[in-house]
């Protein structure tokens, strides 16, 4: 047998036909045999037999060894793709730590907008993405009530039980009150906690199961029940350090015994309550009769397949039924609802939509100006680039190898940027008090990690992509002849580079644009007077347990005795009391004025009621616009009065004078009927409703003529918070060492706290737009210093000729500011089109505002002129004839 | 559908790798090879000294390589590596240990302690 030549397997195509293969390599096999055979004196036919019996199942054998051999060629593919790989991913690390100043630069610079993407999709993930911890919390709704002037309340807890009952939407549906502040006593210093009442379905529908004993259920709500309550992980571990053996105590709340049964499990975190307790405990007092929305959502479980869509035409539909079954109290009162996730994350949605907008923007510039980088370093491996060519690496090798450096490079800049998220995140939760939902389940994990290592790669590919085109596009071949660049792989690059420049420029204007729109309307929105003065102002919640002050006589003289107290108090100036903040108003009231025209059933207008104390309105520093303030003399027995707020009398009297007309909570009722409150003063507005909105306006009741259990004190002091908070205290306790002083806070603290999300999206976005603007002035710098290095020739050649420095100034920077200019025009265009999606976040600002965008336009052509002024200075240095002789 | 066997599937690898150890062969002048070295002893089909070529050639034990054979047709030639003569040289051996205990047996002519 002679060796085969070598060459030979050349012939066929590398990756060899293997069905043709096998077919060959049997037929010669059997030729062989039939020719040996018939060499022996067999019959062509008989041999051919003979030969086909000693080789068996051919077909089997067939399949068997194409099985085999397909199973190795994959092996051998994988392992050949994974070498190339691993020689690319070599020579790319050797060729980056070539240039370590190019590498660390771009890598930082990915880094940071990996990074900036990357703290903001854990935001996004934990926030949107994740689902709430209930079972199957896509079937999860909440459904409240509402009426025509208003489009959310609380439910009644008779309606309710009728929606149960009728509506057929819902596997089950359950309601909780998520606002009680329940007294804890008995064990060390009095506290108020965060109380919660759920029906005896609540946990079940929303599929929680306890961590620790036992949850609410139906039977534990009903009047006459066991008292019993279920506690917070939060709770638990704060109050009783995380105790095993808690189920079985007991808990002396509002002086009522509860025995607790159960420990909620840590995800749970529903109206972030401290202790549920069930809500049939209370059902039969006057509180949740059906006239009456005491605080209660619904939460329902949609049947598999409903959709809220249907479910709102069921309530709908229910709730028009319950208006003529009981229309003293239900005419005109409807039924909506929504998902639970979007009723949790609510209006921050859009602004996290805008930041991850936001930050794509900051990655897509970080991009192209490392980009840019690779671009210029590209001209200067002109010769390597060529010779790698000439030894016969296929345009498809080179951009494959680019692709994979540009990669290795994001990576890296991957990796630093985990790091960035990590303390970005960190820095993000310590700035955000409160207005993102979910807070607490923000963190970098494994999705997060995932999110970064993919967004890396495809960074890598985005920025390495168009450079290794551009290169790989090149003729290469001059390079090598004549030792210089390539001038037309070079003028292309040039062109590459002004376009991702001019596309930095215009990213950073809409960015910019962005950030002052938000500036411009957070400031607007921080100079909106409140209404009242909040410096040094505190305020603290004080309840007066039902059990010990039974009455309101009692309980007025204990308000009273406090409020003489706090006045007393050293460095006091003005102390008040009210059943709500100034600036944050829980109770709404449907409202009757006397002798104007009736309106239709069920659209009375809702407006803010407060009980107050005399002196309220002078504490707060509030305006008496007409009549007369609240006034001591104002007692019970004498005539009932109410003091209405300006927006109120202006809605509802016009230029009329609203004094001496009477009014009433509720609906039309007949003169003589008890109820009715005249009006004896107007006092100025006060954003109830938030900074943002105007006023539905209030309605204010002496707390003379009425009584409240809980109420607000509040206590004007330049001394200290805390030195604030002490006397109160002691103030407090010198009436009922029993009473505890909950939510302590100041006014100021109260109103920077209603506009912390606003705050929190400008100061985002100012931060993606400061570094997006530092990356646009770095791409500029870099496009036209390289720039400036290209035409050393063309510059030494005009200065020999007679210009003068201004001259190349005027050269160097007008190039510069024509890119600019370019970007700028198509960044306005941008933002112009771009203007509504960040409108529903503007107040009092138009996304067109020209001040802001002229502002912003001017700013970056600043930036861009600085940044261009450096090179164009040091053209102007070059000595004509070195320049001319350098380049030769 | 299985094979007909006549022998242990290792027996067979051993037999074709050992009529590969004295250079690269196709695969007929395998089953001559061994044909005609086992004088008749026993029968082994064509078709599975093939499925033994493919899949040592999966497992690297034997590479295989067109090439011509004498009368000048295209033939699909297979060598030892070097991992295939390890092999060779472990199941030679054991083979013999395996055969020379069976021949032990079947030689005493007392009942072994």
């Amino acid at each position: 047998m002679a060796d085969a030549p070598r060459w030979r397997r050349y012939l066929r195509f590398w990756r060899a036909d293997l069905d043709a293969d096998l077919d060959d390599e049997f037929r010669f096999h059997l030729e062989a045999e039939i020719e040996r055979l018939v060499a022996q004196g067999m019959t062509p036919d008989a041999a051919r037999a003979e030969a086909r019996r000693r080789f068996g199942d051919l077909d089997y054998y067939r399949q068997y060894c194409r099985d085999a051999d397909s199973r190795r060629t994959g092996r051998e593919r994988r392992s050949e793709n994974f070498a190339l790989l691993w020689q690319d991913l070599r020579y790319a690390v050797r060729s980056l730590s070539r240039q370590p100043t190019f590498t660390v630069v771009a890598a930082l610079t990915l880094a940071l907008g990996i990074g900036a993407n990357t703290a903001i999709f854990s935001v996004v993930n934990s926030v949107l993405l994740t689902p709430l911890p209930y079972r199957e919390p896509g079937r999860l709704v909440m459904v409240w009530e509402s009426m025509k002037d208003r489009a959310i309340i609380m439910v009644s807890y008779p309606d309710y039980l009728d929606w149960r009952q009728r509506a057929r939407s819902f596997e089950d549906l359950a309601i909780y009150n998520g606002y009680e502040q329940l007294a804890l006593t008995g064990r060390g210093d009095p506290e108020r906690v965060r109380g919660g009442l759920a029906s005896g379905n609540l946990f079940s529908v929303l599929g929680v199961t306890p961590a620790l004993g036992r949850l609410i259920t139906p039977d534990d709500d009903r009047a006459g029940a066991a008292r019993i309550a279920v506690i917070s992980d939060g709770f638990w571990r704060r109050r009783f350090a995380g105790d095993s053996g808690i189920v079985g105590q007991s808990l002396l709340l509002d002086d009522v015994s509860y025995t607790i049964v159960g420990v909620l499990p840590p995800a749970m975190r529903l109206a972030n309550r401290e202790v549920w307790i069930p809500i049939g405990l209370f059902t039969d007092t006057p509180r949740f009769d059906r006239s009456n929305h005491p605080g209660l959502i619904g939460i329902g479980r949609l049947k598999p397949g409903v959709t809220v869509e249907q479910m709102r035409v069921d309530l709908s539909a229910v709730a028009k039924q319950l208006g003529a079954d009981y229309p003293e109290t239900n005419a005109g009162v409807g039924a909506g609802g929504s998902h639970i996730m979007e009723v949790v994350v609510g209006d921050v949605r859009r602004a996290l939509l805008i930041l991850s907008g936001a930050v794509g923007l900051v990655l897509l510039i970080a991009c192209a100006n490392v980009a840019n980088l690779v671009l210029s370093r590209s001209a200067a491996r002109e010769r390597e680039f060529a010779l790698r060519i000439a030894i016969g690496a296929g345009r498809g090798h080179l951009i494959r190898q680019l692709l994979t450096e540009s990669i290795v490079l994001a990576l890296a800049g991957g990796l630093l940027a985990v790091f960035i998220a990590w303390g970005g995140v960190k820095a993000l939760l310590s700035l955000q008090p409160g207005s993102i939902p979910r807070l607490a389940e923000i963190r970098v994990d494994g999705t997060v990690l995932l999110y970064a290592l993919g967004v890396s790669v495809l960074t890598g590919v985005l920025c390495g992509l168009l450079p290794a085109w551009q290169t790989a596009r090149t003729e290469h071949t001059a390079a090598l002849k004549d030792g210089g660049g390539s001038v037309s792989g070079g003028r292309a690059r040039v062109r590459t580079r002004t376009t991702l420049t001019v596309a930095e420029v215009a990213l950073a204007l809409v960015l910019l644009a962005g950030a002052g729109l938000l500036l411009r309307s957070f400031g607007k929105l921080t100079r909106v007077d409140p209404g009242v003065d909040p410096e040094n102002l505190v305020a603290a919640l004080i309840d007066l347990p039902a059990s010990r002050y039974p009455s309101d006589t009692v309980r007025r003289q204990a308000y009273d005795d406090l409020i003489t107290r706090l006045r007393a108090l050293p460095g006091v100036q003005q102390a008040a009391a009210s059943t709500d903040l100034p600036v944050n108003t829980s109770w709404q009231s449907a409202v009757t004025f006397e002798g104007l025209p009736p309106v239709e059933v069920g659209s009375e207008p809702m407006l803010n009621g407060a009980i107050v104390a005399p002196g309220y309105f002078e504490a707060m520093s509030m305006r008496l616009i007409r009549g007369r303030a609240i006034a001591a003399s104002d007692i019970e027995g004498s005539l009932p009065v109410t003091v209405i707020s300006q927006s109120v009398a202006k809605r509802f009297f016009g230029d009329k004078d609203p004094l001496g007309t009477r009014l009433r909570q509720g609906r039309r009722a007949g003169a003589n009927e008890p109820g009715w409150w005249t009006i004896v003063g107007v006092v100025s507005d006060t954003r109830t409703d938030g900074l943002e909105l105007l006023p539905r306006g209030t309605f204010y009741y002496p707390l003379a003529q009425t009584g409240a259990r809980s109420m607000w004190i509040m206590v004007r002091s330049l001394s200290p918070v805390e030195e604030v908070t002490r006397s109160m205290r002691q103030a407090v306790s010198a009436i009922d060492p029993a009473v505890p002083l909950a939510n302590v806070t100041t006014l100021r603290s109260v109103i920077e706290e209603s506009v912390s999300q606003p705050r929190f999206s400008m100061l985002m976005l100012s931060i993606f737009a400061a570094v997006a603007l530092a990356l646009a002035a770095g791409g500029i710098y870099g496009v036209i210093s390289y720039n400036v290095s290209q035409r050393l020739n063309e510059i030494g050649v005009r200065m020999a000729l007679g210009a003068t420095r201004g001259d190349v100034l005027r050269l160097v920077i007008g190039h510069a500011m024509r890119m600019t200019a370019a970007g700028l025009l198509i960044g306005i265009g941008i933002t112009l089109g771009a203007g509504r999606v960040i409108a529903n976040q503007l107040f009092e600002v138009k996304p067109s505002d020209p001040m802001v965008l002229g502002g912003v336009t001017l700013f970056l052509a600043l930036i861009a002129l600085a940044a261009s002024a450096l090179p164009a200075l040091r053209a102007t240095r070059i000595a004509p004839t070195a320049a001319v002789r350098g380049n030769a | 559908m299985t094979p007909p066997t006549d022998l242990l599937q290792g027996t067979l690898d051993l037999l074709v790798l050992k009529s590969l150890s004295w250079g690269p062969k196709h695969g007929h002048a395998v089953a001559r090879l061994i044909h005609d070295s086992s004088d008749g002893a026993f029968e082994v089909l064509d078709g599975s000294l093939y499925a033994a070529l493919h899949r040592m050639e999966e497992r690297r034990w034997v590479a295989g390589e067109w090439g011509l054979s004498d009368k000048g047709k295209r033939a699909k030639f297979y060598r030892l590596t070097a991992s295939g003569r390890q092999q060779l040289r472990a199941e030679a051996s054991s083979w013999q240990r395996y055969a020379a205990s069976v021949t032990k047996l079947l030689t005493a002519v007392t009942h072994p302690v």
